[in-house]
C-alpha cells in the first residue's frame, strides 16, 4: 500500500503539473472572455480644450512690456478655457466636474506635481455654456471636494485644480449632442497656466447623474489636454526719417520712392537761384511778376512735421522792396511788394504741387494771422492770388505748411510776387530764402 | 508562469481600449525597481485608420493620451528695417499628439508694435513687398531677393510613417506670407508622432512707418481633439 502510495505520489505531480499548465493556458486566454472587468463610464466624444493663450502662467506682457489683455493670446496668467465635447450617454446629468492634473488617467490620483503654477482658483463664473438640454449649470464654489475620491487641491472646498458646476436638479441630456463650457478670460475671473514653458496639462471631465459629484454616479468621462509653449519674441527697429529737398525747378517726378528734387543745372539762372521779373529778371511798375520754387518732403514722424521759411525781402544795399507783411494781400502793380504763398494749382504735370498730408497755413492757423494758402490765380487784372511775407522770419522762421501725420511724399509749390513802383531805386535786388522742415517724434 | 492580460472594457455599448491576441505578454510587469511591458509574437503593429475609425495595433500600445509641444522660442531680432529690403527670421517647433483624432496649430499674439502702432498684418496671403508695411508668417521653404533661402517644409520625425502633421494653406506656400491671429497654420488629421515645423516671419516697412523699437511675443497654441 505504502509502495502503491509512493508510486502514486511519484506519478501524480506530472499529471498535476500538466493539468495546471493546461489550466493556466486556458485561463490565460479565456480570462479576458469569461471574467471581464466591470464597465467604465462612457467616453465623451470629439472632446477638445481650447486655451486662449499658451503663454506660461507668469506672462502678462509682450517683449516690449505692452500688457496683454486677460483672455488674449499673450496673457498666460489670466486665460480662458473653452471645453467642447459630445455627450456619450443619454440620461440625466446633475453635475460636472473638471479636474486639472499632470496625467490623464482617470484611475490615477490627480496631482499637479508637473504643472506647478496652474490654478483655477480664480474661476468665479461660467462664461459660456451651450446646447445643454437639461438646463443651465451654475458654478459650485461650496461643495467640499478636497477629500476622497476627488482630492481637489487647495484649501477647502478645493478649487485650485477643480472646477465644479451643477444644477438645482438633474436634467436630461441626449447622446451625440455637442456641448460647450467656458471659463475664465477676465480680469478677475480667470485660469492661470502652468508657469513652465512647453508643459502639457490634462483636464479630466466627469458628468454625473446626481448634483453632488458622486463617483458611483459617473455618466460620462473624458480627458482633454492643453499645453504651454515657449514664447517667440520678435524685435526690430525703424529709424526716424525726414527727407526734404528744395529746388527752383520741378523736373523730378516723385515716383514710388519720393525721389528728391534736383536743382537747375545753370548757368542762368545759377543753381539754386531763380529770376523774379521778365526773362532778364527785371521788375516793372506796370505789371506784376511771379516765380516759383519747390520743396519735397517725406517723413515717418509720429506727431507730424512743419515747413518754415526764413529770409528777408528783396534788397539792394540799403534799398528794399517792401515786404507784403503779415496780412496777405493781392498783387498791386506800381506798389512795391515782395511776398510768397503756396500755389496749389502749380502741379507741373505731377512733378509740382501735391499735398496729401501737409496743409498750407491759413490766417486761422498762422501764429501771425498770415494766409499763405491762396497764392494761386491771377496777379494781373482782377488779381485774386494772395501773398504774405514776414521779415521777422530772418530770426524767427515763419511757418507756411504743417501736418500732424507722417508724410508719404508731398511736394509744395511756393509762388513769389514782385512789384515795384516808379520810385523804386534801380539796382540788383536779391534775397535768400531758406526752407526748414521740422518733424515731431 | 504567464499572467493573464487584463483588458479594459466599457459599457453600455461596448468599447475595448486594450486587448491582445497573440502568443503572450503582459501589460504591466513591475516590482519595486523594475517595470516593463512585454510582448511576444505580436500579430500586427501600427496605426490603422480611416476617416471614421482609428486604432493602434501591437501589444505595446498605450491608453494614455499625449501632447508634446516644444517651441524653440527666445528673442528673434530682425534688426533695422529698410524700405528697400525685407527682413526675415525663422525658428522651429515640434508637435507630437498621441491617441487623438488630430490637432490644429494656431499662432496667437499681435503684430510687432511701437507706441501703439502695429506693423500691418498681412490679412491675405501675399508676397513680400519692400516699401509696403508688412508682417507675415509661413511654414514653407522660401527664397527672397536679397535674403536667399530660409524656412523649410514640415518634416516628420523620424519619417513619414510616424508623423502626419502638415502646414495648412496658404501658410504652406513658398514666398507667400500671412498673419491673422488664431488662423490654423498646421494640423494633423489623426494620432501622430513628431512633426517638426519651421516658422518663418517677415517684416517690411514703408516711408511712413513710425520710427522706434518694435516688438511682439507670439505663442504656439495646439488644440488636439480626442
Amino acid at each position: 500500500m505504502r509502495r502503491n502510495n509512493l508510486k502514486s505520489i511519484r506519478t501524480l505531480p506530472k499529471r498535476l503539473f500538466a493539468l495546471l499548465a493546461a489550466m493556466v493556458l486556458l485561463f490565460g486566454i479565456v480570462i479576458p472572455v469569461i471574467l471581464p472587468k466591470s464597465a467604465d463610464a462612457a467616453q465623451l466624444q470629439s472632446r477638445q480644450l481650447k486655451i486662449s493663450s499658451s503663454a506660461n502662467g507668469t506672462v502678462t506682457t509682450n517683449i516690449s512690456g505692452v500688457a496683454a489683455a486677460p483672455g488674449s493670446g499673450g496673457n498666460g496668467q489670466k486665460t480662458r478655457e473653452d471645453f467642447s465635447f459630445k455627450i456619450a450617454t443619454s440620461g440625466n446629468v446633475g453635475s460636472v466636474l473638471i479636474q486639472f492634473c499632470d496625467d490623464p488617467i482617470k484611475d490615477d490620483p490627480c496631482v499637479m506635481t508637473n504643472i506647478a503654477g496652474f490654478s483655477a482658483a480664480n474661476v468665479s463664473s461660467i462664461v459660456g455654456q451651450t446646447n445643454w438640454g437639461g438646463g443651465a449649470f451654475s458654478l459650485d464654489t461650496s461643495t467640499v471636494l478636497t477629500g476622497a475620491p476627488w482630492s481637489c487641491a487647495g484649501s477647502s472646498p478645493g478649487r485650485t485644480n477643480c472646477i465644479a458646476i451643477n444644477r438645482g436638479s438633474p436634467g436630461a441630456e441626449t447622446a451625440s449632442t455637442a456641448v460647450t463650457l467656458a471659463f475664465g478670460g477676465g480680469a478677475t475671473d480667470y485660469i492661470t497656466n502652468p508657469t513652465t514653458d512647453n508643459k502639457p496639462f490634462f483636464a479630466r471631465i466627469y458628468t454625473f447623474s446626481d448634483t453632488a459629484y458622486t463617483a458611483a454616479n459617473i455618466v460620462d468621462y473624458g480627458t482633454v489636454v492643453g499645453s504651454t509653449a515657449q514664447q517667440i519674441d520678435i524685435t526690430s527697429k525703424v529709424k526716424e526719417v525726414l527727407n526734404f529737398s528744395v529746388s527752383p525747378i520741378a523736373t523730378q517726378a516723385p515716383g514710388s520712392t519720393c525721389t528728391p528734387l534736383t536743382d537747375n543745372a545753370g548757368p542762368t539762372p545759377a543753381p539754386g537761384s531763380l529770376l523774379l521779373g521778365d526773362t532778364n529778371g527785371v521788375l516793372s511798375f506796370t505789371q506784376a511778376y511771379d516765380a516759383h520754387s519747390y520743396f519735397r518732403l517725406s517723413t515717418n514722424t509720429n506727431f507730424g512735421v512743419s515747413v518754415y521759411y526764413s529770409g528777408d525781402t528783396l534788397k539792394n544795399g540799403s534799398n528794399a522792396i517792401a515786404a507784403v507783411g503779415t496780412t496777405a494781400a493781392v498783387s498791386a502793380p506800381n506798389t512795391p511788394q515782395f511776398g510768397l504763398g503756396i500755389d496749389n494749382s502749380d502741379t507741373q504735370g505731377g512733378n509740382g504741387y501735391s499735398f496729401s498730408s501737409l496743409a498750407a497755413i491759413t490766417n486761422a492757423t498762422s501764429p501771425n494771422g498770415t494766409d499763405y494758402s491762396n497764392a494761386a490765380g491771377s496777379i494781373a487784372a482782377s488779381p485774386v492770388a494772395k501773398f504774405g511775407f514776414n521779415t521777422s522770419s530772418v530770426t524767427t522762421p515763419e511757418i507756411i505748411a504743417t501736418t500732424l501725420n507722417p508724410v508719404a511724399c508731398d511736394t509744395g509749390s511756393i509762388r513769389y510776387l514782385g512789384n515795384i513802383s516808379t520810385a523804386t531805386p534801380a539796382g540788383i535786388y536779391t534775397t535768400t530764402i531758406t526752407y526748414i522742415a521740422t518733424g515731431k517724434y | 508562469m504567464v499572467g493573464a492580460a487584463a483588458a479594459q472594457y466599457t459599457s453600455p455599448n461596448y468599447k475595448v481600449n486594450e486587448t491582445f491576441f497573440g502568443s503572450g505578454g503582459n501589460l504591466d510587469n513591475q516590482s519595486t525597481n523594475y517595470k516593463a511591458k512585454t510582448a511576444a509574437g505580436e500579430l500586427a503593429v501600427g496605426n490603422i485608420s480611416s476617416p471614421h475609425f482609428q486604432a493602434n495595433a501591437g501589444f505595446n500600445t498605450t491608453d494614455t493620451i499625449l501632447l508634446e509641444v516644444n517651441v524653440n522660442g527666445g528673442v528673434f531680432d530682425l534688426g533695422t528695417l529698410s524700405e528697400s529690403q525685407v527682413k526675415v527670421q525663422s525658428t522651429t517647433f515640434t508637435v507630437k499628439d498621441y491617441l487623438s483624432t488630430g490637432y490644429t496649430v494656431q499662432m496667437v499674439g499681435r503684430p510687432p508694435s511701437n507706441s501703439g502702432h502695429e506693423l500691418t498684418a498681412m490679412s491675405a496671403a501675399a508676397s513680400s513687398s519692400p516699401g509696403t508695411e508688412q508682417f507675415g508668417i509661413n511654414l514653407a521653404a522660401n527664397n527672397l531677393s536679397g535674403v536667399g533661402p530660409f524656412g523649410a517644409v514640415p518634416s516628420q520625425v523620424p519619417d513619414a510613417t510616424f508623423g502626419f502633421g502638415y502646414a495648412v494653406s496658404p501658410y504652406d506656400t513658398s514666398n507667400l506670407f500671412k498673419f491673422v491671429e488664431g488662423d490654423t497654420i498646421a494640423r494633423s488629421d489623426k494620432s501622430t508622432g513628431t512633426t517638426s515645423y519651421t516658422l518663418s516671419f517677415i517684416e517690411n516697412m514703408s516711408r511712413v512707418t513710425p520710427g522706434g523699437s518694435y516688438g511682439t511675443s507670439l505663442f504656439t497654441r495646439v488644440i488636439p481633439t480626442f
